[in-house]
C-alpha cells in the first residue's frame, strides 16, 4: 500500500498532524515560486503570491482518526463559502495531495505533476510516486484521485470542496 | 428532440469494448454523433449568450471525428472538468464571468489528467491547460467577457473537446 486512492480506498493520516490538502497540478506552481518565498507565514503566502486568482488554492486539515475516506470529501456551492473556513480548496485536475506541514517544502521540491501522470500503462507513474514518498514516513502524504461521476461520492473532479 | 448524454455513448463504447459487444459499441459511436449534431446549441455558445455574450458560431462536424476518436481511447471512468480553471476563478470573476461552474464538461479520467493538464497525449490533446489560460491571463489582464469565451473555446477546439455538452456541476 502506498497511500494512494484511486477508486474510493480510504488513505491513512496521522491523528493531530496538520496537513495541507492541494490540487497535485498547483504544487508545480508552488514548485516554480519557492525560491521567492520567505516562509514566516508560508501558507498565506502561497495563498497570496502564487495563487492570487483564487480564494481557495488549498485546505488545512487535521484529522480526528487515522482512516480518511473519500467521502469526507464534499462539494460545495462557491457563493456560500466562508473564505474564513480552511477546510475548502479548488481543484483542476481532481487529483488531490494531502501533506504534513512539516515536509511540505521538502515534499514539493521532488515532485512534479506532469512526471506523476506520465505513464502509458497506468492513470499515476506509481514508481513515481513511491519516489518521491520514499524519504517520509508512509503517513506524511497520500493522494486521492477523484474515483469520477456516478461513484457514489460528491469528489467526481474539478471544483470547490470541504474536508467534512 | 431530447440529447443523448455524450458520456452515455462513451460508457456503451467502453462496455461494448470490454464485452467484446460490437453492436455496443456501434450504439456507443451513435450516441456520440447524435450528441455532436444535437447539442451544438448547449455548447459555450449557449453559455456565452447566458452570460450576455455572443459568440460566433462553431464547426462541430469535425469534432465528431477528432473528439470521438479521441474519447473512444481514453474512456474509463469520467471525470467532471470545468473548461475555465478553478485556479482562475476570481479573475474570470473580476472580468464579469461569474458562473464558471456553468462551463463543465465531463471527460475520461486519462484524458483530464494526462492529455489536458499533463504532458500531453499525442499531438491533438498537448496538456498544461492550465498554463495555457496563465499565459492568457498574463498577456490580457483586461480581457473581455467575449474575449475570454473566445479563448475557452479556442482551447475546446484545440483539445478536441468542443463538441461536449455541459453537465450541471453540483
Amino acid at each position: 500500500m502506498k497511500n494512494i486512492s484511486l477508486n474510493k480506498e480510504p488513505i491513512e493520516l496521522a491523528v493531530g498532524i496538520k496537513y495541507i490538502v492541494i490540487d497535485a497540478l498547483y504544487i508545480n506552481e508552488i514548485r516554480l515560486e519557492c525560491p521567492n518565498l520567505i516562509g514566516d507565514n508560508l501558507l498565506n503566502e502561497i495563498r497570496s503570491t502564487v495563487f492570487p486568482h483564487t480564494d481557495t488554492p488549498l485546505a488545512e486539515y487535521t484529522p480526528l482518526e487515522k482512516v480518511f475516506t473519500v467521502d469526507k470529501i464534499k462539494k460545495v456551492d462557491y457563493n456560500q463559502i466562508d473564505f474564513e473556513d480552511s477546510s475548502v480548496f479548488s481543484t483542476d485536475t481532481g487529483v488531490i495531495i494531502f501533506v504534513n506541514e512539516k515536509i511540505f517544502i521538502d515534499f514539493i521540491s521532488k515532485f512534479d505533476f506532469d512526471e506523476l501522470v506520465d505513464s502509458s500503462s497506468e492513470l499515476l507513474n506509481i514508481a513515481n510516486w513511491s519516489s518521491i514518498v520514499e524519504d517520509f514516513n508512509f503517513s506524511d502524504s497520500a493522494i486521492i484521485v477523484s474515483p469520477g461521476v456516478n461513484s457514489g461520492v460528491e469528489f467526481d473532479g474539478s471544483g470547490t470542496y470541504k474536508i467534512e | 428532440m431530447d440529447f443523448v448524454p455524450i458520456a452515455g455513448g462513451v460508457k456503451d463504447i467502453y462496455k461494448g469494448i470490454n464485452e467484446g459487444n460490437g453492436w455496443m459499441v456501434a450504439l456507443g459511436a451513435g450516441s456520440i454523433v447524435l450528441d455532436v449534431f444535437t447539442l451544438g446549441g448547449s455548447s459555450l455558445v449557449k453559455g456565452g449568450i447566458k452570460t450576455g455574450v455572443k459568440v460566433g458560431a462553431r464547426s462541430v462536424a469535425s469534432s465528431a471525428a477528432n473528439g470521438g476518436g479521441q474519447l473512444l481511447l481514453t474512456a474509463g471512468q469520467l471525470h467532471k472538468h470545468h473548461v475555465m480553471p478553478q485556479q482562475f476563478r476570481k479573475w474570470f470573476a473580476q472580468r464579469g464571468i461569474s458562473n464558471i461552474d456553468d462551463y463543465a464538461v465531463q471527460i475520461g479520467q486519462s484524458t483530464h489528467l494526462k492529455g489536458v493538464h499533463g504532458k500531453g497525449l499525442g499531438t491533438q490533446l498537448p496538456g498544461g491547460r492550465n498554463s495555457q489560460w496563465g499565459s492568457f491571463i498574463k498577456a490580457n489582464p483586461n480581457a473581455s467577457p467575449s474575449e475570454i469565451f473566445h479563448q475557452a473555446e479556442g482551447l475546446l477546439k484545440r483539445y478536441g473537446l468542443e463538441h461536449l455538452r455541459y453537465v450541471p456541476y453540483k
